[in-house]
C-alpha cells in the first residue's frame, strides 16, 4: 500500500515539521528520532539528512541539545523543544493542515469552473 | 495530539514486523533496534557464512574500523572549514552515536565526509586565521632571510646589499610556496588517502622546483643588481619583528583543541604550554638578533 520512499521533494518539505513533532513528547536522540520516524512510514531517515535539520532547529533556537551520559559509552545527544520551537511546531501544523486540505480539496474537485 | 500519531501507529502495525522504538524511547528501547538492525546486516551481507558468529563478528569489525576512517576525514573537512574545536568534538561524537545505534555504515548513513561536514553548516570561529598565521609566518621567515643576507655587508662597512640570482629565486620561491600552501593544505589532506594524485603533486614539485635549482646551482653567484643595505635591513627587520608581535596580539598560536562533549577546555593553559607559544612565536626574531650579533662579533675586521 505505502510506497518504500516518498518523493524526495516531499520529504524535504514535510520532515523538518515533523522531526519537531518527534520531539514534542519530549527529549529524544537522533537514531531515536529516525526510528520514531520510520515506524511512521516516512522510511529510513539518514543521518545526513537529520543531522543537518537539527543543527539548524539548534541554531533557531526551536531545540536544545544536551549531552547525556551513556552507560560505560560516549553518551547521547538529547533534543528538546524550546518555547519558541513549541510555538514553531503549532504554528507549522496549522499551516501544513491548511495547506494539506487545500492540495487534497484541489485534486479532489479540479479547477474551479 | 496530531493526525500524525494516529498513522504512526497505522503503519507500524502494518508496515513492520520488526517493532522498532517510536518517539522517545530510551536506551534500552534502542538496544533491541541496534542488535535487530545487526542481525539484519549480517544477513543481507553475507548470504552464504551467516550462521557463525565469526562472520559477524568480523563485518563489524570492519564496519567499526571503516566508521573510524570516515569519522577522522570528517574531523578533518570540519578543521578545513575552521570549526572551532568544542563543535567539531560535538559534531564528530554525534555522527558516532548515531552509526552505533543504527549499526550502520559512516557512508550510508551520511554520504561522503567531505559533503556531510559542509551541509552541517556549522559556524566557522575565525575564517581564514590558519592562513593568517601561515602567511605572517612566511614574512616572517623572509625577512630573516633578507636581514642575514644585509648583515655581512653591513658588519663590513659595505653599503650596498649584492643581490644574487640565488637570492631572488629563493626570495621567489618562498612567496610562491607562502601564496600555494592555504590551497594547498586541503589538497594534500584529502589526497593522503590517494596515492596516485600524492605521486602527481610530487612529480609537479619536482619538475616544477627543477628549473629554479638548476638556474640556482649554475648562475647562483651572477649579480642581479646593488641595493642600500640598511634601509633593507631596516625593512627586513621590521617584516621579522611585526608577525611576532601580531601573533602574539591576537593569540592566533593559541591552539584549538577538539573538546569531547561534556568536556570542560582548560580555562588557563599550563605554563609548559604557554611557554611553548610564546617561545614558537619569537623564535624567528631571536634566531636573526642572534645571527646579526654573531656575524658582527665573528666578523673579520671587527676581531
Amino acid at each position: 500500500m505505502q510506497p518504500k520512499s516518498w518523493p524526495a521533494e516531499w520529504m524535504r518539505a514535510a520532515l523538518g515539521l515533523c522531526v519537531l513533532r518527534t520531539l514534542a513528547p519530549g527529549p529524544t536522540y537522533g537514531y531515536a528520532i529516525a526510528s520514531a520516524l520510520e515506524s511512521a512510514g516516512f522510511g529510513v531517515i539518514k543521518g545526513g539528512t537529520l543531522y543537518p535539520l537539527l543543527t539548524r532547529f539548534e541554531a533557531a533556537g526551536w531545540i536544545a541539545a544536551e549531552w547525556r551520559p551513556g552507560a560505560g559509552g560516549p553518551g547521547r545527544k538529547y533534543f528538546a523543544l524550546t518555547d519558541s520551537g513549541q510555538h514553531e511546531l503549532s504554528d507549522q501544523s496549522g499551516q501544513w493542515k491548511l495547506f494539506a486540505t487545500t492540495v487534497h480539496d484541489h485534486l479532489q474537485k479540479g479547477p474551479a469552473a | 495530539m496530531m493526525t500524525s500519531n494516529h498513522h504512526d501507529h497505522d503503519s507500524s502495525d502494518s508496515g513492520r514486523t520488526e517493532g522498532g522504538p517510536a518517539g522517545s524511547g530510551g536506551a534500552a528501547a534502542s538496544d533491541v533496534v541496534y542488535s535487530t538492525a545487526n542481525e539484519e546486516r549480517a544477513v543481507a551481507g553475507s548470504a552464504g557464512s551467516i550462521s557463525g558468529p565469526a562472520g559477524i563478528r568480523s563485518a563489524e569489525t570492519e564496519r567499526e574500523s571503516a566508521n573510524a576512517a570516515w569519522l577522522d576525514d570528517f574531523t578533518i573537512e570540519l578543521r578545513l572549514l575552521e570549526v572551532s574545536g568544542s563543535l567539531i568534538g560535538d559534531a564528530v561524537a554525534s555522527a558516532g552515536e548515531f552509526l552505533e545505534d543504527s549499526g550502520t555504515t559512516a557512508e550510508e548513513s551520511f554520504g561522503s565526509a567531505q559533503r556531510y561536514a559542509a551541509e552541517l553548516d556549522l559556524p566557522a570561529v575565525a575564517k581564514a586565521k590558519t592562513n593568517e598565521v601561515l602567511l605572517m609566518s612566511g614574512i616572517g621567515v623572509i625577512g630573516l632571510v633578507v636581514l642575514g643576507q644585509t648583515a655581512f655587508p653591513l658588519a663590513g662597512g659595505d653599503d650596498g646589499l649584492v643581490v644574487r640570482v640565488w637570492l631572488l629565486v629563493s626570495l621567489v620561491a618562498m612567496a610562491l610556496i607562502l601564496s600555494l600552501i592555504p590551497r594547498a593544505i586541503p589538497v594534500l589532506l584529502r589526497a593522503r588517502s590517494r596515492p596516485l594524485v600524492l605521486g602527481m603533486i610530487f612529480a609537479g614539485i619536482v619538475f616544477g622546483g627543477a628549473g629554479p635549482v638548476l638556474l640556482s646551482v649554475w648562475q647562483g653567484q651572477t649579480v642581479l643588481f646593488t641595493v642600500p643595505a640598511l634601509p633593507v635591513a631596516i625593512a627586513a627587520g621590521i617584516l621579522l619583528v611585526v608577525p611576532a608581535i601580531w601573533n602574539q596580539v591576537r593569540h592566533n598560536l593559541s591552539d584549538d583543541p577538539i573538546l569531547e562533549p561534556g568536556a570542560e577546555p582548560d580555562q588557563r593553559p599550563s605554563l609548559g604550554s604557554r611557554l611553548f607559544i610564546v617561545v614558537t612565536n619569537w623564535i624567528l626574531v631571536f634566531y636573526g638578533a642572534v645571527s646579526i650579533v654573531l656575524v658582527f662579533v665573528l666578523y673579520p675586521d671587527n676581531q
